[in-house]
C-alpha cells in the first residue's frame, strides 16, 4: 500500500518565547536563524527563546515567512516590505536587532543595522545618546576637546541636525 | 524526536529565576558593541566625527584602525560612500556627492588644508580617500607636498622628491598589502622617476624601464598648447595620474606600441600589460591622445582621434587583469568641439562620468555616457578644471606617517 503522497508533511518547529508562548512555524523557513538551524540539527523541535519576548518573536516570524517564500519574481515585493518593516520606534528596532543577533539570522540584521545608520546619521550627539540610552561620560572640558577637534563637522550644515531622539 | 531540553539542563532549572532578571536587565542593556560597531560602520564620516563626542567608548571606537578598515571595507563597495573632488580656476575645492540621476548632489566648499600664503594647487592623485596635492609658498615659490584625507580633512605635509614637481611629471598613490603601507610614485623619465613609502621618511630614485621613453603621457593638453595646437590652457589642467589597480601603476609610454608599462607597487619591478588590439598608439600632438584609467576596479584604456575635424573618443575596458583578449570596447563619443576627455567613474549600472573639455572654452563639463546631461552648474567665474572621485575614509595620514 505504499502511496507517496503529493504534498510532503512539512516537519514543524515549535519557538517559544520568552514569555513562555508557543508559535508553530515550518523548519524550512525557521532554519534561516543559524541559531534555530544549530538546535534543529540536533535534534530539537521545541526551541526555547529565552532572550525573544513574544511580541519581538511574532515579528521576526513575520519577517521569517516572508523572507522564506523569497524567489527572483518577488524580489520587488520583498524590498517593500522590508521598508515597511523598519517603520518601528527605535525601542522596537533595539529589541528586533538583539533578536535577531541572538538568532543569527543575517539578512535582518544586515536590515535593522542599516535603517539605524539611515535614521541616526543626522542627528544631534545628545539625541544619539538618549536613543541608545548612553550616559555622558565626558567632562565639559574634555567634550568641548573633542568637538574643537572636528568643529567642522559640527558647525557646517547644522541646520541639517535634527535633534529628535526619535 | 527528542523534547526539547536545551544544553545544560540542570543549571537551567536553576537559574529559572535567574534568567526572568537576566532578561528584565536585557531590556535595559545598551546594544552590544559589535551591533554598534555594524552601525557605525554605515555611517558616513562626517557623523562619525561629531558621534566621537556621544561618550569616552564611541570616540574610542571611532577612533581605532580596526574600525577604520571596517568602515573602508564597506564604503568602497557602496556607490553612496562615493564623492567628488572639484578643483576650480581660482584654485577653490569643492566636494559633492556623486548620483547617477543628477550626478552632482549636495555641493560643499572645502577647506584648503594649511592655508596660508599658497597658491597653485594642484590635485596629483587620489586613493582611498587620500588625495595627494602639490601647492607653492609665497614668496618662496617652494613646493610642498601634502597628504590629505578628504573626508576627514586631516593633512600632513610630505618630504619633498628629489626631483622638482614640474607640470610634465605624472604621480600616483597605492597601498601595497605585502608591506601594508600606501606608497607614491612619480613619473618624470629622464632618470627622474622616484617613489616614496610613506613609512619610510624620503623618496627613492628608481631605474626606468629599460626600453621605454619613461613620460606617462596621459594627458597631452600641455604639449598641444606649446605647440599650438590649444588656444588656451587651464594652468591647472590635469595632466592624468597613474592607474593603479591590481596592486601595480600602469601607464602608456611612448616608446611602447602595444603595450602600457606597469610597475607593481610590491615588489618594485617594471611589467608590461598588452593594449587592445584597434588601438594604435599615435603622439602627434594635434588633439590626438590616449590615457589609462580605472574604472569599476577594472584596467581601461581610452582615445581621442580627430579626423576631418571630427573627435572620436573610444574606452576599453580590461574584463580580465592581464588578458589581451579580455579587452571589451564599451562605447564611441562622437563630437565636434570635445577634444579631450578622461573617464572618472563608473556607476553600479555601467554608465560611466566623463569629463569633457571643449574647444574655445576653458574649463570642464562632466557628463555621462548616455548622453544624459547632469552638467556641473557652471557660471562664467566659477571653471571646473578637473574633479577626481574618491571614497570617504577615515584613514588617517598622520598615522601613516610618523615623522
Amino acid at each position: 500500500m505504499a502511496s507517496s503522497s503529493k504534498t510532503e508533511q512539512k516537519k514543524m518547529l515549535i519557538l517559544k518565547s520568552s514569555e513562555e508562548e508557543e508559535f508553530e512555524i515550518e523548519e524550512s523557513i525557521a532554519v534561516q536563524s543559524g541559531t534555530i538551524k544549530n538546535m534543529v540539527e540536533d535534534d530539537f523541535t521545541l526551541i526555547p527563546l529565552p532572550n525573544v519576548d513574544t511580541e519581538t518573536l511574532i515579528k521576526i516570524i513575520k519577517y521569517m515567512k516572508k523572507h522564506g517564500e523569497k524567489t527572483k519574481s518577488n524580489e520587488k515585493d520583498i524590498e517593500e516590505f522590508d521598508k515597511e518593516f523598519v517603520k518601528k520606534s527605535f525601542t522596537e528596532l533595539k529589541e528586533l536587532v538583539l533578536a535577531a543577533n541572538y538568532l543569527h539570522i543575517t539578512s535582518l540584521i544586515d536590515l535593522l543595522c542599516q535603517a539605524f545608520a539611515d535614521r541616526i546619521k543626522n542627528k544631534s550627539v545628545k539625541a544619539i545618546r538618549e536613543i541608545f540610552g548612553i550616559p555622558n561620560d565626558f567632562t565639559p572640558e574634555e567634550e568641548a576637546e573633542v568637538y574643537e577637534q572636528h568643529k567642522w563637522a559640527h558647525e557646517e550644515g547644522k541646520e541639517h541636525i535634527d535633534h529628535s531622539a526619535y | 524526536m527528542k523534547e526539547s531540553i536545551p544544553p545544560n539542563p540542570q543549571s537551567n532549572l536553576c537559574k529559572g529565576k535567574r534568567v526572568v532578571k537576566h532578561l528584565e536587565k536585557i531590556k535595559q542593556m545598551d546594544l552590544q558593541e559589535e551591533i554598534i560597531m555594524d552601525i557605525l560602520s554605515r555611517l558616513p564620516v562626517r557623523s562619525l566625527l561629531r558621534f566621537k563626542c556621544v561618550s569616552k567608548f564611541w570616540m574610542t571606537l571611532i577612533s581605532q584602525p580596526y574600525f577604520t578598515t571596517k568602515h573602508f571595507n564597506h564604503a568602497k563597495n557602496n556607490q553612496s560612500f562615493q564623492k567628488m573632488l572639484l578643483l576650480n580656476k581660482e584654485y577653490s575645492f569643492h566636494c559633492s556627492s556623486l548620483s547617477s540621476d543628477q550626478l552632482f548632489e549636495d555641493i560643499q566648499r572645502l577647506d584648503r588644508p594649511c592655508s596660508g600664503e599658497l597658491w597653485g594647487w594642484k590635485i596629483h592623485c587620489c586613493y582611498d580617500g587620500l588625495a595627494i596635492i602639490g601647492v607653492r609658498n609665497y614668496p618662496d615659490n617652494d613646493f610642498i607636498l601634502l597628504l590629505w584625507n578628504l573626508s576627514t580633512r586631516e593633512s600632513v605635509v610630505l618630504p619633498n622628491p628629489k626631483f622638482s614637481q614640474e607640470v610634465t611629471c605624472t604621480w600616483g598613490l597605492g597601498y601595497d598589502s605585502t608591506s601594508d603601507d600606501y606608497k607614491i610614485l612619480k613619473i618624470n623619465g629622464k632618470e627622474r622617476n622616484e617613489v616614496l613609502a610613506l613609512k619610510s621618511s624620503f623618496w627613492r630614485k628608481l631605474d626606468n624601464h629599460p626600453t621605454g621613453d619613461n613620460c606617462a603621457l596621459s594627458d597631452m593638453d600641455y604639449l598641444a598648447f606649446r605647440h599650438g595646437a590649444l588656444d588656451c590652457l587651464d594652468t591647472s589642467s590635469n595632466m592624468g595620474c597613474l592607474a593603479f589597480v591590481h596592486g601595480a601603476f600602469h601607464w602608456i609610454d611612448s616608446l611602447l606600441n602595444h603595450s602600457m608599462v606597469m610597475f607593481s607597487i610590491s615588489n618594485e619591478v617594471y611589467g608590461e600589460i598588452p593594449l587592445p588590439e584597434g588601438l594604435d598608439l599615435v603622439f602627434d600632438i594635434m588633439h590626438s591622445k590616449q590615457g589609462v584609467s580605472v574604472l569599476g576596479g577594472m584596467l581601461c584604456v581610452y582615445s581621442t582621434r580627430i579626423h576631418h575635424r571630427e573627435y572620436t573618443f573610444k574606452l576599453w575596458v580590461m574584463n580580465e587583469y592581464g588578458v589581451k583578449e579580455s579587452w571589451n570596447q564599451l562605447f564611441t563619443i562622437e563630437s565636434t568641439d570635445l577634444y579631450s576627455i578622461t573617464p572618472k567613474y563608473m556607476f553600479s549600472d555601467g554608465e560611466v562620468l566623463l569629463r569633457c573639455s571643449q574647444l574655445r572654452r576653458s574649463g570642464s563639463v562632466f557628463k555621462t555616457s548616455n548622453e544624459s546631461s547632469g552638467v556641473w552648474p557652471q557660471s562664467d567665474s566659477e571653471c571646473i578644471q578637473d574633479g577626481f572621485v574618491y571614497t570617504e575614509s577615515l584613514i588617517s595620514p598622520k598615522l601613516l606617517t610618523w615623522y
